[in-house]
């Protein structure tokens, strides 16, 4: 029974009455929640389930008992209006109420199963932020009864978001740095990775005589240089924690413990593990899922430098910078060196490719220019949403 | 003088020393002694020796400040450097390569130039006489050299010698040691004894003689010619020589095999053996790909080689194991890969395989959560332009537009 | 306690010897001497590293380098026989020239092995070095010059060699000759044989660090050389400067060549002159009169021993010398009645090697002690047995069971040295500590001979196209079995070597050796029987020694077998094993 209208900007569904109990027929509750209008309603959603009824053509035998219809207040969230019913003329007037279901139900005094049913066939509408617009009648000399809910959902679209920008704010959050030395990481570490796996198995070369002799020597001079590139950035990278224009990008962001953080990582990660509804937490920086995911990235990227640079130390061991590096290779034996090298590399390729695609699905699921963020430095953040770290 | 057999150790010296009884040498006699014997009196032998001393700038040579008596002395007690070299837990590797080295043909070493009074492998007594010889040579400062390991667990009784436990023994035997030199794999950790899961508890010389400093040259065996340099360089120059972090000789230890490798040209230019034996193999190119370990391990051997000069093991076709290094048995195996295994895969859970298992296994995630949250994600979207209230349907009046819920 | 302990002997009557030096490892006689000679003894080797324990849960591809370091005086052969367990195990095949490198390899270490052990090793108990100071050098060079036409035989080269040992020991200072027993009425050398003796003592130490070079242009280095399961890790390519090409073949020909005169014109004359002056000691020092080998000098077998060569395997038992018996593993068994191992509470039963098990029990004392043997457990040796009998192994087995099978070039060169001494023309005195020394020279004799055509084989094969040294069939582990198990026999140096090996799922999950002086070494069995080395010194009670504190005698005995002690100790127990121990009696 599913309608769609769209008048002006809005656009208002609606779909199949869900009953209270199974007696009520959802065209009965569709009609009385037509008939629940005051007349000559210029409200959408009046003229949403009108057109809804008709679509379905449902018959609308009711008529209203005069200038009966009485607003919803804050108090009483529901609107009364008195109707007479035309198949039955004979018969007094039935008062129907619609509006808040939660109110309506303290109203029929439903009892719980009830109200728990209602709940359970709803439960599909709520995430996608439909409004359960309840619908109750009361006969003469009798109490009322709570008949049903009708799912409506009105949303005001605009072709291009960036249209809607009086629902959004811009907020800048990372600094120039930070997204220049991120951009060069990206590239620094595709090429430390490739020319990483080449030097480690060296599966896919297979070089003949006529070339320069220095093919793979090249190849690892590569590596190197990306290496020390590497620790610069790395460097600098630690400066800016410490000259920070906002607390998102101060050093102790890198570490989210507070008891809060700690419920919403776990929120978080069930929400991305079961692909569930993204209902969790906002955050305007990192929320602490993703925060530990990069701390452990850095973490991960120490390791990389410190075995690097201990493997580098093995062509001099003596000099007086490698002989800090050398008590690694004493301890773990340059093999192990070597494989705890590689094992980073995997790991970061894991974290890389789950790093782009949530990156992807975040942008797209919270729209609040996530990836442009590491380009202009700033979100739109959408008004009226409740960010933790606000 | 009769003809009957000589009845004592004492008398059958005598007899076969008998020609020249007057002018020759009497057993541990100092040149002083001798001279003094001879008629020289001390006080003579003094003015002569300051004499040479002055002639030969000696003083000046020893640094101008000893005392010329002193020098003297040294000058008086011409006698030959006494090593003492102890076989503990081991193989007698370290001293089959020393018996072969080049640089100093053994046996000059052994009649000329030092003096071995006790050495398991070649000296003529067994039981109390070599024990005698052992003790007496210990008493005095020596070069203690030592082969082989020390088990530690239950007591020391996976070694003993002359019913006393190796530790006990190289204890004794250090006391007195002027230099101590730790020759071997074994004695720098365990070697193969102490690979997993080293049942007897072994360990190197350097983790008994904890106070001391020890000189690690390790290797399984080392070469035999950085055995008897390394050696000889502490009696010519009269000082340990130069080391890295892990006690060893920097003459020896201060390069990798890599470096050094004749076949590195082909490393550099990406020339690898990728099966033994096949066309790659029969032009000598590297054998990184097949486990070589010279990337991980410091040891002369391109440059000295083996057995004089003559080849090494990569030269040879065979990938090198890295000897030279702590743990090499468990560390540097697999040996004909490149990088060790990763335990609790298996033999074969090499590292690349599992990396390229986990690779495989998030992509597969993430393509099953790529479909899976695209309906969530449509959802959300509509939850979040729900952004009209419907004060007439439920929403409070005037609320302002809809939060998202906690 | 059994009737074998030492327990009763009174302390006069105890010897110890402990080191006994030169030799490799470290070993500990206790003696019960009296009256000039010794009436019982007890050998134990006291020393302990659980290599083959080491071994398992290993790559097997791997393992030959492990076990390698059991020793490193007889360095390759046990990579060798690990080869060819693993090979035996895994099926797999090898290329002949790769196998004739090992052969090559084996030679060549049986020969030097064999020349370092006599002189020096065993020498200095025949040969008094001091009264060398006293020989003439002219007679001494008219002695060699009747030896053999060996070049460095002059007056003026021997007048140099006593200088320079006069030289040494003329500031007192002794070096290795340190409280040598020189003047004991047993040595019985003329000063001019002392002097030749000492002088090519120096000769054999340049020459062994010449000839083992045949292990470095093929394996790389020497001690232990690198090998390859499959083949050899070396290539042959005649057309590149890096393989093995033209420049190795001429080398590998001049230093057999130079092994081969060195043996045949120094060495086997120089034990045969020696032996002259000591015939007494061919009744003296008897093993037990039960022997075996499994082939020729050096000779590799993967699997159960082929008879390939020129000795086909065999056993002689109970003193008949001249009947060969068949040889069949399957009758080795392995006791620890006076090992410190225990098999459980099963103590008196034998397990073969396969399925052997065993867990250290050390009941010894704890040390600095004085006597071990008044245990019933005194060594770290086991007992292997064959078939119930204590067998002797070495250099002299193959020799006598080469005789017995009428082996030509054995035959022909025995008899000359029987004729020479005056003995009757027979195997049966070597037997004996005089018959361990010679069959030791005989065997390097008829190694080196074997060397020879080995070698002009491999150059052959080339000249026929044949270079491959590596089958790569089997080399990945997909291709082997889930489990199997596998031998593989060497005649090493010192006598019949074998290595037993399980695989399972890619993984070496049992090792075990059983090494020729693991035989030679052993302590009492469960019958109460002596090993080889305390059988000849205590059996018959004849066996001469005049003077406890310089026993010269009863260390010619046991340097006789050229005792490798390291190698002797072979024990292991992998926890959680799900190996059954056999129920056989």
């Amino acid at each position: 029974m599913k309608t769609t209208l769209i008048v002006d900007d809005l656009t208002l569904v609606v779909e199949e009455p869900i009953p209270a109990s199974p007696v009520y027929a959802p065209a009965e509750i569709l009609a009385y929640a037509v008939s629940a209008a005051p007349q000559d309603s210029r409200d959408p959603g009046d003229k949403a389930l009108f057109h809804t009824a008709q679509e379905n053509e449902i018959p609308l035998n009711f008529a209203p008992q005069g200038q009966t219809w009485e607003p919803p207040t804050a108090e009483r969230p529901y609107s009364i209006i008195e109707l007479q019913d035309l198949s039955r003329p004979e018969a007094r007037t039935i008062k129907v109420a619609r509006g808040n279901l939660q109110a309506l139900e303290e109203l029929c005094q439903t009892n719980r199963l009830v109200r728990k049913r209602i709940q359970q066939a709803f439960k599909d509408y709520t995430p996608a932020g439909f409004t359960p617009v309840a619908i109750a009648i009361q006969r003469p000399n009798s109490p009322w009864r709570l008949l049903g809910v009708v799912p409506m959902h009105a949303m005001r679209k605009v072709k291009h978001l960036s249209k809607a920008k009086a629902e959004f704010r811009y907020f800048h959050i990372w600094d120039w740095p930070l997204r220049v030395l991120h951009w060069v990481w990206v590239v620094a570490i595709i090429i430390l990775t490739m020319t990483g796996f080449c030097i480690a198995e060296g599966w896919f070369l297979n070089v003949g005589e006529l070339d320069n002799g220095f093919n793979f020597g090249n190849l690892r001079f590569v590596h190197y240089a990306f290496g020390w590139m590497l620790i610069v950035l790395m460097m600098l990278r630690f400066a800016c924690f410490f000259m920070a224009s906002n607390r998102y990008q101060s050093f102790k962001s890198l570490f989210p413990v507070s008891k809060q953080e700690f419920q919403d990582l776990i929120t978080t990660a069930k929400d991305y593990l079961f692909a569930r509804s993204y209902d969790g937490p906002r955050y305007i920086g990192h929320n602490p899922l993703q925060q530990w995911s990069y701390t452990g990235v850095y973490c991960l990227f120490t390791v990389m430098i410190l075995t690097g640079l201990a493997l580098y130390s093995l062509y001099e061991p003596t000099h007086w910078f490698y002989q800090w590096f050398m008590p690694i290779n004493e301890l773990l034996g340059v093999a192990n060196v070597r494989l705890i090298h590689l094992i980073g590399t995997w790991c970061f390729c894991i974290f890389a490719m789950i790093h782009i695609y949530l990156s992807i699905l975040a942008g797209n699921v919270d729209r609040d220019g996530t990836i442009a963020s590491m380009f202009s430095g700033g979100r739109w953040l959408r008004k009226g949403v409740h960010f933790r770290d606000e | 003088m009769n003809s009957s057999e000589p009845t004592s150790f004492k008398d059958a010296e005598e007899r076969s020393l008998n020609q020249e009884i007057v002018t020759s040498w009497k057993p541990n006699e100092t040149l002083g002694e001798h001279l003094e014997r001879r008629g020289v009196s001390r006080r003579e032998f003094n003015k002569w020796c300051l004499k040479m001393i002055s002639l030969m700038g000696v003083a000046m040579a020893a640094g101008g400040s000893s005392n010329a008596q002193e020098i003297a002395n040294q000058i008086a007690a011409l006698k030959r450097p006494v090593v003492v070299w102890l076989q503990l837990q081991e193989c007698t590797g370290c001293l089959e390569s020393a018996i072969r080295s080049y640089n100093e043909e053994i046996g000059d070493l052994v009649l000329s130039s030092i003096s071995i009074p006790y050495v398991e492998l070649l000296m003529a007594p067994s039981g109390d006489a070599a024990n005698k010889a052992l003790e007496e040579a210990i008493k005095e400062p020596h070069i203690l050299v030592v082969n082989g390991s020390i088990p530690k667990n239950d007591d020391g009784i996976y070694c003993t010698i002359a019913g006393e436990t190796s530790e006990e023994l190289l204890r004794r035997c250090a006391e007195n040691a002027t230099h101590i030199l730790a020759v071997g794999s074994c004695a720098y950790y365990g070697s193969v004894q102490a690979a997993r899961p080293n049942p007897t508890g072994a360990v190197g010389v350097r983790d008994i003689l904890t106070d001391k400093i020890v000189v690690n040259v390790p290797g399984c065996p080392p070469i035999g010619d950085v055995i008897t340099a390394v050696l000889m360089y502490i009696l010519t120059f009269n000082r340990t020589p130069e080391c890295d972090r892990e006690g060893r000789p920097l003459m020896a230890y201060s390069t990798r095999i890599h470096n050094n490798c004749q076949r590195r040209a082909h490393f550099d230019a990406g020339q690898f053996v990728n099966s033994f034996d096949d066309d790659n193999a029969k032009k000598g190119y590297c054998l990184y790909k097949v486990g070589c370990k010279g990337p991980n391990c410091f040891s002369p051997c391109p440059i000295l080689k083996w057995n004089g000069g003559v080849s090494f093991p990569i030269q040879a076709g065979h990938p090198c194991i890295g000897c030279t290094e702590l743990h090499f048995f468990d560390r540097m195996t697999p040996f004909y890969k490149t990088l060790p295994n990763v335990n609790g895969f298996g033999v074969e859970g090499v590292a690349n395989v599992i990396g390229a298992v986990g690779v495989a296994g998030a992509g597969a995630a993430i393509a099953a959560h790529a479909i899976g949250s695209m309906i969530h994600y449509k959802q959300q979207h509509m939850k979040e332009e729900a952004n009209v209230s419907l004060p007439a349907f439920g929403d409070a009046p005037g609320a302002p537009d809809k939060e998202f819920k906690e | 306690m059994s009737s074998y302990t030492s327990a009763n002997v009174p302390e006069s009557k105890r010897v110890v010897i402990d080191p006994v030096t030169r030799i490799e490892g470290h070993l500990r006689l206790e003696i019960e001497a009296g009256d000039g000679v010794i009436q019982n003894a007890w050998t134990s080797t006291t020393q302990y590293r659980g290599i083959e324990l080491i071994a398992c849960k290993r790559d097997p591809r791997d393992v030959w380098a492990f076990v390698e370091r059991i020793c490193g005086v007889c360095t390759g052969t046990h990579a060798i026989a690990a080869l060819a367990a693993v090979e035996d195990a895994l099926q797999y095949p090898v290329p002949v020239q790769a196998r004739l490198m090992r052969d090559l390899i084996s030679g060549a270490l049986g020969i030097q092995d064999h020349v370092i052990h006599f002189y020096q090793l065993q020498a200095l108990d025949w040969v008094d070095v001091v009264s060398a100071l006293k020989a003439d050098p002219h007679e001494t060079s008219k002695l060699a010059q009747s030896l053999s036409d060996w070049p460095l035989s002059s007056a003026g080269y021997f007048a140099n060699v006593q200088k320079k040992l006069k030289d040494s020991i003329a500031n007192g200072q002794y070096s290795i000759f340190t409280n040598g027993y020189w003047g004991h009425p047993a040595y019985k050398l003329p000063p001019e044989v002392n002097l030749l003796a000492v002088a090519h003592y120096l000769q054999a130490l340049v020459w062994q660090r010449d000839m083992i070079k045949i292990h470095t242009i093929l394996g790389g280095k020497n001690p232990h050389p690198h090998f390859l399961v499959g083949g050899m890790a070396c290539s042959i390519n005649l057309d590149n400067d890096q393989a093995i090409n033209q420049y190795s073949i001429s080398h590998l020909k001049q230093l057999v060549k130079s092994s081969h005169d060195f043996i045949h014109k120094v060495y086997y004359p120089d034990v045969v002159a020696i032996a002259g002056f000591y015939k007494d000691y061919a009744s003296i020092g008897a093993s037990n009169p039960n022997l075996f080998c499994t082939g020729d000098p050096g000779e590799i077998n993967t699997g159960v021993p082929a008879g390939k060569g020129m000795i086909k395997p065999g056993v002689l038992l109970n003193g008949d010398y001249h009947t060969v018996h068949d040889f069949d593993q399957d009758k080795i068994k392995e006791f620890v009645t006076s090992a410190w191992y225990t098999y459980g509470t099963k103590e008196d039963i034998g397990l073969a090697p396969y399925d052997g098990q065993n867990m250290i029990d050390y009941t010894g004392p704890k040390p600095p002690y004085k006597w071990l043997s008044d245990n019933d457990k005194y060594t770290w040796v086991k007992a292997p047995r064959y078939d119930g009998h204590a067998m002797a192994v070495g250099p002299n087995a193959r020799m006598m069971i080469g005789y017995a099978q009428g082996v030509a070039p054995i035959v022909e060169r025995v008899n000359a040295a029987c004729d020479q001494w005056g003995l009757p023309r027979d195997n049966a005195f070597m037997n004996s500590t005089l018959g361990r020394v010679y069959g030791r020279a005989l065997d390097a004799l008829i190694n080196v001979d074997m060397m020879v055509s080995q070698l002009d084989e491999m150059v052959d094969r080339i000249r026929h196209g044949e270079t491959s040294t590596f089958n790569p069939d089997k080399w990945e582990p997909s291709t082997w079995p889930s489990s199997c198990k596998g031998v593989g026999w060497v005649e090493a140096p010192r006598g019949s070597l074998s290595h037993w090996v399980r695989i399972e799922n890619g993984q070496t999950i049992n090792y075990q050796a059983v090494v020729p002086s693991t035989w030679n070494s052993s302590g009492r069995d469960a019958q109460g029987q002596m090993g080889p080395f305390e059988y000849s010194l205590a059996h018959g009670g004849n066996h001469p020694l005049i003077d406890p504190s310089r026993p010269v005698e009863p260390l010619r005995t046991i340097h006789s077998y050229d005792p490798c002690q390291s190698c002797a100790v072979h024990l292991f127990d992998v926890a959680g094993n799900p190996i059954i121990t056999r129920q056989d009696p």
